[in-house]
């Protein structure tokens, strides 16, 4: 938002120019307020802060000399400072509506969203069609949540929109959070074909899409930075997830081992590396990536939890075991251990004791962070694991399934698994409908005969 | 129409008598190998290439079959053959094996013209398909299956262009022979794997190791099914049975009557596809019921890795459960009938999850191999990835083949310790078949494995309880009987059986049923036969210890 800020404070001098009167005292004012404009756009910020702070002493109660030292605060990135002098401003021209936006824009930078909000509700009310003002609000919405306004905002100002990637980026994420995913994949390809976009601004985009699990658009905007980017290792990392999350397991494993080899990667690339390898069967690899995770952070619990994970997979289950227990004790509050122990137990389980043990950790899991779904399924799945399967365990796997549901777990096992519930409750309808949903959810993760991939040796 | 024939007997009742078993050495383990004492020398030829062509890695199969009707059970062993990264100056050969009664083979493949096929070898399944009491072979493979009628003199043509049963272009693994429309003719059900090509496969490797790639690497393909018309030929009738839209990677096909109705229903096992229980709808069609069966996936609704399969009552509640052969970590799942069409997985309670979660499992079948009245299992495991054990700790490349005695309640426990040196030593494990090559009333076993020796074992101990065998005639249902069920009642106790078409992996079995009476052995004996057709016959006073032939 630099070249903005600089654009307000260059017309907030111009406009202060016409209201100097004709002392002394402020014709220097005036003058150190030029040599400053003048500093600020040869880029030597430093003698421009110098200029306007002279300016602002000369002439305190000159809103247009504060607003401008906030300006060049702010492109300083000074912002608590910046935000003092744009307040002063305001409060000496409380009906300007350059002095109001600059202040809301600070407020903004410093997440002050509350603050920056009433100063832009209150702009707009003099000034509805003021763009930026509007803008900005939409931004403002986007970081409050509120996904309908910024969506109507953001898209009432196209033309100031897609001059920065990180307003495209906000009205994507409007747009995906309040279901419109086609609108959000339009604006987002805009920034395709726009060479000129920040690299950082199309990098954040890329993010809105990926969290929206909009995967193709977001993989396409991250490729678009590939060589313009600067974080090369956060870029590959961010592609490697996304390989990973659709199923690319040989892809997301090739670009985890460039990341590796150059030698940048943090703990969560040796991690996701880990995990990569355990989707594909390769356990003593994992092993090793998780143990070079714990190496580059020993503090990462996921790492630690990871490396257990693998060694119980890779078949080394009673130092595993010792692991898991040693992990239970230096961390009884986490609900990820109960859950990866819990989880391992269930899906090796041979005997109903193991079963039992597994039900124990997960339902600790559950006690510890009941937002957590996956502990919900599995507790679901538990019950219809058992030998016999009563009325009771029928409802409770309905329940713990439906619970997993509402905490966001979509993915095809737990449309099968209340499948399977309401089949044996005898509620056939509900029953059917499950079953589309798995086989629809089944289709859109890639398990076809065609695309599926999953086992130990991938194609390339 | 169904119609009880007389509680008396109708039956010819011919016993075959037993081959002295002095050949065998008195052993305390309950099978032997008996492989090379038998003569057997062939050994499969998978064609292994720097091409790592995923063929390689399947396995031949191998059939027990009376082909010149002595009553005694010989043996054929399909080959793989040659890829074109393979081509050798001695091509690959199967082998037809004839059993002298002796506890000898003699190799007879020369003269059968069994020797060689014109693609690559796969399974076999045996049977009378002309109901001209002579059993034929129909052979499985890639890019083309075959079809060789005995001609009752020891040798056997190729029919298959005749036939019609090219299956031309399809990669097939294991077939079954069953007659699905009631008309007392054998069709033929294939089970097709993946569509597959020497040209232009996908490349793996494991750390710049060329590997085999996961089976997800290859298309599914579809089933083939073919309506024998009587004349010798048969019709693909795959569309006309509902059953074209079912892609999926299919190995392993068992036929049996999952839902009492008298018609035949068919289990596929499938590898990393949803398995399939396709119920017969008595109008030439099936309809796959696997997803509400709850035998298609796993608890996840993922697919395992499906191999083997077979059908047999362990729980004695006189319906067909399933055993299906998976990959390591997937546990070879058991699958017992809770009526109607709803099975319930009972592979953790059953005792097998902790005994197969390490292994591979291929060729299975239930044996009661102690004549104990209880269906127990055999199975063969071995891996395909010649990497795993650079990838885990707990997985080997070669694996054992298991035994596992069931208590009659579903519940087996692993045999090892009594079951014999085979069953410690590891294996690259692939096709198996049960047969009483013997005819001591003790079924024993004969596996394949992959680039190796096949094992023949010799059951020990079925011989030293009562049993019952019987091998039925048909004559207005097909003359093999397949898709009969039998009911005997012996004392107090009550057996179910079924003669399957299929079961376990590429290979075919004795058709004749033995079973165990143990400890009810004093009761009176009665027999329900339930024919293909659907004629109920009803035998009484049946002999122990020998078979005896019932004529429909």
């Amino acid at each position: 938002m630099n070249g903005r800020v600089l654009a307000a404070l260059i017309s907030a001098i111009s406009c202060a120019g016409g209201s100097l009167g004709v002392a002394d005292t402020l014709a220097a004012a005036r003058e150190h307020a030029e040599k400053g404009v003048e500093s600020a756009r040869s880029g030597n910020l430093a003698q421009a802060e110098s200029e306007l702070r002279r300016a602002v002493e000369l002439a305190p109660d000159d809103a247009s000399y504060l607003t401008s030292l906030g300006g060049i605060l702010g492109m300083e990135q000074k912002l608590t400072e910046a935000n003092a002098y744009f307040e002063r401003a305001v409060q000496r021209a409380p009906t300007d509506p350059v002095m109001l936006r600059n202040l809301a824009a600070n407020e903004w930078r410093l997440g002050q969203l509350n603050k920056a909000q009433a100063h832009l509700e209150r702009l707009l009310v003099m000034q509805p069609q003021d763009q930026v003002a509007m803008l900005l609000l939409g931004m403002v919405s986007e970081n409050k949540h509120d996904y309908p306004r910024a969506a109507k905002l953001l898209a009432a100002v196209p033309g100031l929109v897609e001059q920065q990637p990180e307003s495209v980026a906000a009205l994507a994420s409007a747009y995906y959070h309040t279901e419109r995913r086609q609108e959000a994949r339009k604006v987002l390809e805009s920034l395709l074909t726009r060479t000129d976009a920040s690299p950082k601004g199309i990098f954040a985009a890329a993010g809105v899409a990926a969290e929206a699990k909009d995967y193709k658009i977001a993989e396409q905007l991250f490729e678009s930075v590939r060589f313009r980017y600067p974080d090369t290792a956060a870029l590959k990392y961010n592609v490697a997830l996304i390989q990973f999350r659709t199923g690319r397991f040989t892809q997301s494993q090739s670009t985890l081992s460039d990341l590796v080899n150059t030698g940048q990667a943090k703990e969560e690339a040796y991690t996701l590396l880990g995990t990569v390898e355990m989707k594909m069967d390769l356990f003593t690899d994992a092993m090793k990536s998780y143990t070079h995770a714990v190496e580059l952070d020993p503090n990462s619990l996921g790492a630690k939890v990871g490396l257990t994970s693998a060694k119980w997979a890779a078949g080394l289950r009673p130092e595993a075991e010792a692991e898991f227990q040693l992990l239970l004790k230096q961390h009884p509050e986490d609900a990820s251990v109960c859950e990866s122990y819990g989880t391992s137990l269930l899906n090796a389980a041979t005997d109903d004791a193991m079963l039992a043990q597994a039900a124990e950790l997960l339902s600790k899991a559950v006690k510890l962070d009941a937002s957590r779904a996956e502990p919900h399924y599995e507790l679901g799945i538990l019950e219809l694991k058992k030998s016999a399967v009563p009325p009771d365990s029928l409802r409770q796997a309905l329940e713990q399934l439906q619970t997993a549901l509402r905490l966001g777990l979509t993915d095809s096992r737990i449309h099968y698994a209340l499948a399977r519930v309401y089949r044996r409750l005898g509620r056939e309808g509900k029953a059917a409908a499950e079953m589309q949903l798995y086989q629809k959810a089944q289709a859109s993760e890639g398990h076809t005969e065609q695309t599926r991939e999953t086992g130990s040796l991938q194609a390339k | 129409m169904r119609w009880v024939v007389a509680l008396f007997l109708v039956l010819l009742v011919c016993g075959l008598a037993a081959v002295p078993h002095s050949h065998v050495e008195a052993s305390d383990e309950f099978f032997s190998d008996v492989t090379a004492r038998a003569g057997i020398h062939w050994r499969h030829v998978s064609g292994e290439s720097s091409e790592r062509y995923l063929i390689e890695t399947m396995g031949g199969g191998v059939a027990f079959l009376d082909f010149d009707q002595d009553g005694l059970e010989d043996l054929f062993f399909v080959t793989g053959g040659e890829t074109p990264a393979s081509k050798g100056s001695t091509p690959p050969r199967n082998a037809l094996y004839r059993n002298l009664g002796n506890g000898k083979f003699e190799d007879v493949t020369d003269r059968s013209g069994l020797a060689r096929i014109p693609f690559y070898g796969m399974g076999v399944a045996a049977a009378d398909f002309d109901n001209d009491g002579y059993p034929d072979l129909f052979v499985t493979g890639y890019p083309s299956c075959a079809l060789l009628h005995n001609n009752r003199d020891g040798t056997f043509t190729d029919v298959t262009q005749k036939a019609g049963v090219q299956n031309a272009g399809r990669w097939a693994a294991s077939a079954a022979w069953f007659d699905y429309d009631h008309d007392g003719r054998l069709d033929l059900f294939v089970a097709n794997y993946a569509k597959f090509s020497y040209e232009g496969g996908p490349h793996c490797d494991y750390r710049g190791e060329r590997t085999y790639c996961a089976q997800v690497s290859y298309t599914g393909e579809r089933l083939t099914l073919y309506h024998n018309n009587g004349d010798g030929s048969f019709t693909d009738v795959t569309r006309e049975a509902g059953l074209s839209e079912l892609i999926g990677r299919g190995l392993g096909v068992v036929t049996v009557d999952v839902n009492d109705d008298g018609w035949p229903d068919v289990f596929v096992a499938r590898d990393a596809s949803p398995n399939l229980l396709l119920i017969n709808q008595h109008n030439g069609r099936f309809k796959d019921v696997a997803l509400n069966a709850e035998v298609a996936l796993n608890m996840d609704g993922n697919a395992r890795a499906g191999m083997g399969v077979d059908a047999g009552d362990v729980n004695g509640d006189e319906r067909p459960d399933f055993i299906v052969t998976d990959f390591n970590d997937e546990q070879h799942a058991l699958f017992v009938n809770a009526g109607s069409i709803l099975y319930r997985e009972w592979t953790r309670e059953s005792g097998l999850a902790a005994v197969t979660r390490f292994f591979v499992g291929w060729g299975v079948h239930f044996i009661d191999f102690d004549n104990d009245g209880n269906l127990d299992l055999v199975l063969v495991n071995g891996h395909v990835n010649q990497v795993i054990e650079k990838t885990r700790l707990d997985v080997t490349y070669r694996e054992p083949p298991l035994l596992m005695a069931n208590n009659g309640k579903g519940v087996f426990h692993n045999v090892v310790e009594q079951a014999g040196s085979v069953f410690h030593n590891r294996y690259l494990g692939r096709g198996l078949a049960v047969g009483d090559y013997d005819n001591d009333g003790g079924v024993d076993v004969v596996f394949t494995c992959l680039n190796d020796a096949p094992v023949l074992l010799h059951n020990n101990v079925g011989r030293l309880k009562p049993w019952i065998g019987v091998r039925l005639e048909g004559t207005k249902s097909n003359r093999d009987a397949i898709g009969a069920k039998l009911t005997l009642t012996v004392g107090t106790k009550t057996s179910v059986r079924w003669i399957t078409g299929g079961a376990s992996y590429l290979s075919s079995h004795d058709s004749r049923v033995a079973f165990g009476v143990g400890r009810d052995a004093a009761g009176p004996t009665r027999l329900e036969i339930r024919w293909p057709n659907g004629d109920v016959q009803t035998v009484n006073g049946l002999k122990l210890n020998q078979y005896q032939r019932i004529v429909e």
